[in-house]
């Protein structure tokens, strides 16, 4: 029931050799409700960002606002924010059940002991995990402990819930059924939460909005889809999506009402409408496109009528996972990833044709990183699918 | 919504009132008080009190005599008894308790089974206490009731029982003996934990490059247990020059002079011939060794620590 | 590597060592090693042996040569000496001949039950004082920096290295000057300010090793910095608040040089106590003996508890166990 708001926050540590910006002139605003989440490689800032939200940590300059509140100088106990560590932090010596009472016995809540209890069983009922009440924290699996971890947090209904990679110390498998887990409770509850992760995967999953951090600076503050579909820059748009996307350097030349854009030796044209404010004088631009977007030339999904670039290439590793692979090619001027269904056509060696459609191509100034084209979905909401690994 | 405090204790409510920038002071007052009046204070104390000629008997009767004190600490020809006692005490001693410890220590964690049981045992005669061990060898030294002296006859070394404890000339082995028998054992827990503190790993990538046992241990486990070895060899220094009850149970120093070391000296200057302005100078010259010792066990520390 | 050899397994002969590769080094290296262990092993038991046996033996049996290494008949002559005297010291032998019927006529009177006593008044004032000082202050110097926390440090460090000996002479003038002589608060204090170093390095070991995350966690359950103290750290701490506790209870149970120049005959501690027992006894190993095992006792109760701390509390953390 919290509206967050981060203002211009600088954050500095006095490292070793000098000062350390830890988070770099951030403003952020989280609706009530929402799910953010705090998306960037390791050290840009998250856990920093995370901490001075929940108090741990008071911000250099700019402000922390909650619902307006200016809450800079209020100590993290009296902020009413609750917030799940990567290791999970539970207190070794009190059972479950201590560990998911303790915050409410702390609290001024006038909540008499057996009502806390209640609280308590409700939520590990909730959570399944009423069974392990009487049980030290040393005596449970992983995902025991990530959902007492969860449980502690939840039990006191806070106005915010911080999650600090919670998953990160989980298996592969059952980080996929607690993030769906905890969606579902941030849905119900309703209380706005910040989540950390450098899982770009987890954050396009589980997030209303994201926040692209890199080196402390905000990259982009944006939906899923548009993180995915129109990135910033040249950072966010390498950052998201697996595997890694094509990246080229190439040149666009303005004719009439489309622009030419040649890399690697081939052009193509696309509209100008597509394209949103280029400078001038651009004309070195660097060019990117996902591997899912790729297709192969002889196949029949083929050409679907539009005038993309062809590229031949070799096929140098495919790597099988299941129902598609990856496949790496090559071609004079690099490597071309592409992820394929119908793999099992194709042999390492063998020579194959590429091509890719206009509207999915990602255009960037090459000198400031800066996105002039985006991908424009030609089937709406495909992100998820593509998304999904 | 407000954000008030919530200090639940009026014991939190008082340490509110404290500026913010002095709590952590009031946390470390209590130990640094105790810490300097009982500890720091009296060796102040002792330089001041060197100073003077002052008797036990009469401890508000003091005249200032300058460098007196020290002068008579030069003059006095027990002390250069006590100097050498106190060097054959501290370096035979501390250099053979060095070695049985490290080999304790090795046998501990190499060779015998129940390391924490074997070691505890061990440490029996660290933790007893000082008078009880003291008087074990006391016995084991005396003359005829001496199961050392039955030894010595029984391997032919002595034809007759030696009242060692009661002979000038040998009286202040006994209790170095004792000494080493107390601190080995300190030494063995040191180089044990040491052991316990290098990768396993690392001895088999050793063993994978092809390094005998020999060399393992030479190349491997010495470097890097160097600074832990340090770190027990100026402990042993430190409570070999620091030890009083070994000597005083077993011999009070005596015969004469011939078993007294520096603080079994300044014990018997103090309180037996009662001249505290003498005794004081005499410790003030045990505070400057254990000044050096400490130094380089801070040094020492901070190289195996980094900052604290 | 040698042309002519035909052994297959040559190659891998490189870099022997007789000692560890050949039959006979190896037999030589189990030799020397056993003997090793034997020599170490009964240097250091044999002691304790003799302890043992000679408090199990009679007072004739002690005075035989030449001695003998197991008792020929186990006697608790000596305990009973040490209770006798100990029951007469104290005053109780009436009651005891009324009730008991038993008259105790004893020739020294030591009254060790007393020692006993006034060592563990002494040890636990001590030991208490070092553990809640000593805890309080570690805490802030593992999570806090502040001016002139180095050379506190150091100070500390260097505190554990002086008392004792060195500092015996101006104690007594301090204890005189604050009138504190002959009492056991006088002993109380100095142990506790000997002791609480220790308690400051071991526990700050302990506490540098603590999770921070734990701490946040805390802070998030709505803890005061006191309340995370008093809930989540010191139930945490327990192991190690104990033996910090034992360590300052053996070094004031053990200590001789400060019991002895600080307080009269009544007032003796075990170490001094001992000490006279000792002299007065010489010629009764068995009592003196039975004595020192039973003063002793606490003693090893303790170093099972502590020994994992062991190293780490003498070395002032410098080596962690
Ligand atoms: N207490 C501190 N003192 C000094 N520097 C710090 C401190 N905490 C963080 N930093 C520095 O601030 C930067 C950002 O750290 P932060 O922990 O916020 O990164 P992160 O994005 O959470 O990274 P990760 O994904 O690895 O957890 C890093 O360079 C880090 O070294
Ligand atoms: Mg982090």
């Amino acid at each position: 029931m919290t509206r967050l708001e981060l203002e211009h926050v600088t954050k500095r540590f006095d490292g070793p050799s000098g000062d350390i910006v830890a988070v770099n002139d951030l403003s952020l605003e989280v609706d009530d409700g929402d799910f953010l989440v705090l998306l960037g490689p390791s050290g840009c800032g998250k856990t920093t960002t995370l901490r001075m939200i929940g108090g741990l940590e008071e911000p250099t300059e700019g402000d922390v606002t909650f619902d307006g509140v200016r809450v800079n100088d209020v100590k993290a106990r009296n902020r009413d924010v609750a917030m799940v560590f990567q290791d999970f932090a539970l207190y070794p010596h009190m059972t479950v059940g201590e560990n998911l009472g303790f915050g409410l016995k702390r609290e001024d809540n006038g909540l008499a002991e057996n009502e806390i209890d209640e609280r308590v069983a409700e939520v590990a009922e909730m959570l399944e995990i009423g069974d392990l009440l009487d049980k030290k924290p040393s005596s449970l699996s992983g995902g025991q402990k990530q959902r007492v971890a969860l449980g502690r947090a939840i039990v006191r209904e806070p106005r915010l819930f911080l999650f600090d990679e919670p998953l990160a110390n989980l298996d592969a498998q059952l980080r996929k059924t607690m993030r769906t887990e905890i969606d579902e409770l941030q849905s119900r509850m309703g209380i706005t939460s910040a989540y950390v992760t450098h899982n770009q995967e987890e954050a396009m999953t589980i997030a209303d909005e994201i926040a692209i951090l890199n080196d402390g600076t905000l990259q982009q503050h944006d939906t899923p889809a548009r993180i995915f579909n129109s990135p910033n820059n040249l950072f966010v748009a390498q950052f998201v999506g697996s595997p890694d996307m094509n990246i080229f350097d190439g040149t666009m030349t303005e004719e009439g009402e489309r622009y030419r854009v040649e890399f690697a030796g081939r052009s193509f044209h696309v509209p100008r409408d597509l394209f949103e404010d280029v400078a001038e004088d651009v004309s070195d631009v660097t060019i990117g496109f996902r591997p899912q977007d790729l297709f192969r030339e002889a196949s029949t999904e083929g050409r679907q009528g539009h005038a993309g670039p062809v590229i031949d290439s070799e096929i140098r590793v495919i790597e099988p996972l299941g129902t598609d692979a990856i496949v790496h090619a090559e071609i004079d001027e690099g490597t071309l990833t592409s992820t394929l269904t119908r793999f099992h056509e194709i042999d390492e060696g063998d020579a194959a044709t590429f091509t890719i459609a206009p509207e999915h191509i990602y255009v960037f100034e090459r000198d400031t990183e800066r996105l002039i084209k985006g991908r424009v979905d030609t089937e709406t909401d495909e992100v998820g699918a593509v998304m999904s690994d | 919504m407000s954000y008030e405090s919530n200090a639940h204790s009026p014991y939190e409510r008082a340490i509110q009132r404290v500026p913010e920038g002095l709590r952590v002071y009031l946390a470390v007052l209590p130990v640094t008080a105790l810490v300097g009046l009982f500890i720091l204070y009296p060796i102040a104390r002792a330089i001041y009190t060197s100073f003077f000629e002052r008797s036990l008997l009469h401890p508000d009767q003091s005249t200032f005599i300058g460098m007196g004190n020290y002068a008579n600490i030069w003059s006095s020809a027990q002390i250069h008894q006590v100097i050498v006692n106190t060097v054959l005490w501290v370096v035979v001693g501390s250099g053979i308790a060095i070695v049985i410890g490290f080999v304790l220590g090795w046998l501990l964690y190499e060779k015998l089974p129940y390391v924490s049981v074997a070691s505890a045992i061990v440490l029996i005669p660290w933790v007893l206490p000082r008078v009880v061990g003291a008087s074990i060898w006391q016995f084991m030294f005396s003359g005829s009731q001496g199961i050392i002296n039955e030894l010595l006859v029984q391997l032919g070394v002595v034809d007759d029982y030696v009242v060692m404890l009661g002979d000038p000339s040998l009286s202040l082995w006994p209790a170095i003996v004792g000494m080493i028998w107390r601190l080995a054992p300190l030494f063995a827990l040191l180089t044990l934990t040491s052991f316990q503190g290098i990768d396993e790993h690392l001895y088999e990538a050793a063993r994978m490059d092809g390094a005998t046992p020999w060399e393992a241990f030479r190349y491997i486990t010495l470097p890097l247990m160097r600074y832990n070895l340090a770190i027990g060899f100026l402990l042993m220094l430190i409570y070999n020059i620091r030890n009083f009850s070994m000597v005083w149970v077993m011999t009070k120093g005596g015969p004469g002079y011939s078993s007294t070391t520096l603080p079994v000296m300044i014990y018997r200057s103090a309180f037996v011939d009662f001249n505290i302005g003498f005794a004081s100078a005499l410790s003030v010259m045990l505070f400057v060794v254990l000044l050096v010792f400490s130094y380089y066990y801070i040094k020492v520390y901070d190289r195996v620590q980094g900052e604290f | 590597m040698s042309t002519e050899t035909t052994d297959p397994t040559e190659e891998f002969r490189e870099n022997q060592s007789w000692l560890f590769d050949t039959t006979a080094g190896v037999y030589l290296r189990k030799t020397l090693v056993g003997l090793v262990t034997a020599g170490a092993g009964l240097f250091v038991l044999f002691p304790l042996y003799w302890l043992v046996v000679t408090a199990f033996k009679t007072t004739a049996e002690i005075q035989q040569i030449p001695p003998t290494i197991v008792p020929q008949n186990w006697s608790l002559q000596g305990f009973s000496v040490v209770i006798e005297s100990s029951i007469q010291a104290g005053g109780y032998q009436v009651f005891f001949e009324n009730t008991l019927g038993v008259t105790i006529t004893s020739a020294i009177d030591i009254n060790v039950l007393q020692l006993v006593f006034n060592s563990l008044k002494v040890s636990v004032g001590a030991g208490l004082i070092a553990v809640a000082f000593g805890t309080v202050a570690s805490y802030v110097l593992s999570r806090r920096d502040f001016r002139g926390k180095n050379v506190l440090m150091s100070l500390f460090l260097a505190s554990l290295m002086f008392p004792g000996t060195a500092i015996m002479v101006p104690e007594w003038e301090l204890i005189n000057m604050l009138d504190l002589y002959n009492t056991h608060v006088a002993l109380v204090l100095i142990y506790g300010a000997m002791t609480a170093p220790f308690v400051v390095w071991l526990m700050k070991g302990f506490f540098d090793d603590f999770p921070g995350s734990i701490i946040d966690a805390a802070r998030m359950d709505q803890c005061s910095p006191y309340e995370t103290f008093r809930y989540v750290v010191v139930p945490m701490a327990r192991n190690s608040l104990i033996a910090s506790f034992i360590f300052a209870f053996l070094l004031a149970w053990n200590e001789l040089v400060f019991a002895l120049t600080l307080l009269g005959n009544a007032k003796y501690t075990v170490p001094p106590g001992l000490l006279t027992f000792v002299q007065g006894f010489n010629t009764q190993w068995n009592v003196v003996a039975a004595a020192s095992i039973l003063v002793s006792v606490p003693v090893l109760l303790g170093l099972a508890y502590i020994q994992r701390y062991f190293v780490q509390g003498l070395t002032g953390g410098a080596i962690k166990g």
